[in-house]
């Protein structure tokens, strides 16, 4: 969680300052000090679809995709794991207290991820859809890998099901989207599309 | 069999082998899947002999879309592939015996009223346009799709007053019938994915759309948006991941 959370604070503050909150650089910060070193990662099952997904959200070029791979998408990833791992009695009083944390501060950056895509959809003429298929589709080819990932060496501990993520992940997303003006059939089409490989 | 269809429909567009394939197999899952579907209205009917009449008069409709996809076909040059059909329907034909069987009413009337009839529409839907290049089947598609819409209108209506209050038991019924029965049709909608893109249409847009309808006759039952949405997605993600990895889905 610290690479993927790094990768976050790091755009934010680079294209979306607005979002670069004090709570969540010291999500970043407790993260950082508890595993301070990529190489566990690296040597785990998570490696290659973890870097895999960083990539993919690492071509955001503007402070309008940050808003869409980061806040919206990605932040709720990162909620709902968290909201996993918090629930889980497979994890240690500290780490349930951390994902708690952890958990709180993405829901409050996709709350506010929300409302700066829905300004900025209303002062242009382009599609809130359009943008948000262009922007997130990288980022949602990987997701379903590291969801797998994720179960292969945290489930059983965690008791974590990669279905479940995804299946949390797009039952919050899709409102998201059909309140800011997207067709709820079109998002729907755009996710398959992304866990199909298409 | 393309040479003479073509001598004798001098209108037809020359098509490529594979544009051919796809076509057949698709209408084969059309013709025999509705033939399938008038089956298991008609269980349904001897069932519930309060239904009987309804069932009987959906079966009838079931079974005329059989016949007229397998008219329309013929005019077309379009040979419906039988055996491709055969071994998509086998496990679903299965599933219909043993709930008949058991003589659980309750779960033929998820499996063929709602997962097997999204199925349909959430390919017959898109297939419109595309079919208008064929004389005739654009609106065979459009007869059948709003026909599937009113049988779907009245398993959502029955569900809905059979489980008022229940929804808890109406989602241990639905997880229990989608076990084999997405499993099954979901892997059907996988495995003609790219028959369906040969064919003009988007494999993504259909299985967008069956998630998309399937979620939204949960709700019409009682079940929040949420709850239904995950409920769904958690099934299909397993077979779209197969997709991905292209491993075969049945």
């Amino acid at each position: 969680m610290r690479k993927f959370e790094v990768q976050a604070w790091n755009q934010y503050r680079q294209y979306a300052p607005i979002l670069a909150v004090e709570h969540k650089r010291l999500v970043v910060e407790t993260l950082t000090t508890l595993a301070p070193s990529d190489h566990p990662l690296e040597v785990s099952e998570l490696a290659d679809s973890m870097n895999r997904l960083i990539v993919s959200a690492s071509t955001c070029q503007d402070s309008c995709d940050v808003l869409v791979v980061q806040g919206a998408v990605l932040e709720r990833v990162r909620e709902v794991i968290y909201g996993g791992v918090g629930a889980s009695l497979g994890a240690s009083d500290a780490t349930r207290a951390l994902a708690a944390r952890a958990g709180s501060v993405s829901a409050s950056l996709v709350e506010q991820a929300h409302d700066l895509f829905a300004a900025w959809s209303k002062s242009t003429d382009r599609p809130a859809l359009s943008r948000f298929i262009e922007s997130s589709d990288d980022v949602l080819h990987e997701l379903d890998a590291v969801g797998e990932g994720v179960e292969r060496v945290f489930g059983e501990r965690f008791h974590l099901k990669s279905a479940d993520v995804v299946g949390d992940f797009v039952a919050a997303l899709v409102p998201s989207c059909v309140r800011l003006g997207m067709d709820r059939r079109k998002v729907m089409s755009h996710l398959a599309g992304a866990l199909m490989g298409i | 069999m393309m040479a003479s269809s073509i001598e004798n429909n001098p209108d037809a567009v020359v098509r490529t082998a594979q544009e051919q394939i796809s076509m057949e197999r698709l209408m084969g899952l059309a013709v025999f899947g509705e033939k399938v579907a008038a089956h298991t209205y008609a269980l349904m009917g001897e069932l519930k002999p309060e239904f009987a009449t309804l069932m009987r008069k959906f079966a009838s409709m079931e079974g005329r879309h059989g016949t007229l996809f397998a008219d329309v076909s013929q005019k077309n040059g379009f040979a419906p592939d039988r055996s491709f059909a055969d071994g998509e329907l086998g496990y679903l034909i299965a599933q219909v015996d043993d709930h008949n069987a058991a003589k659980d009413f309750d779960a033929l009337a998820v499996l063929q009223g709602f997962v097997v009839e999204c199925l349909a529409i959430s390919t017959y839907e898109p297939s419109v346009e595309p079919a208008r290049k064929y004389p005739g089947m654009a609106e065979i598609f459009e007869q059948a799709l709003a026909e599937e819409r009113y049988h779907v209108d009245w398993v959502t209506r029955y569900l809905r007053l059979r489980f008022f209050d229940r929804e808890d038991e109406f989602l241990q019924l639905v997880e229990r019938v989608n076990v084999q029965g997405v499993d099954c049709v979901g892997g059907t909608l996988m495995n003609i994915t790219e028959y369906l893109t040969s064919a003009g249409m988007s494999g993504a847009d259909c299985a967008g759309a069956m998630t998309h309808e399937y979620t939204q006759l949960l709700e019409r039952v009682g079940i929040c948006e949420k709850r239904a949405t995950k409920n769904v997605i958690r099934m299909f993600v397993p077979l779209m991941r197969k997709y991905r990895r292209r491993e075969k889905s049945k």
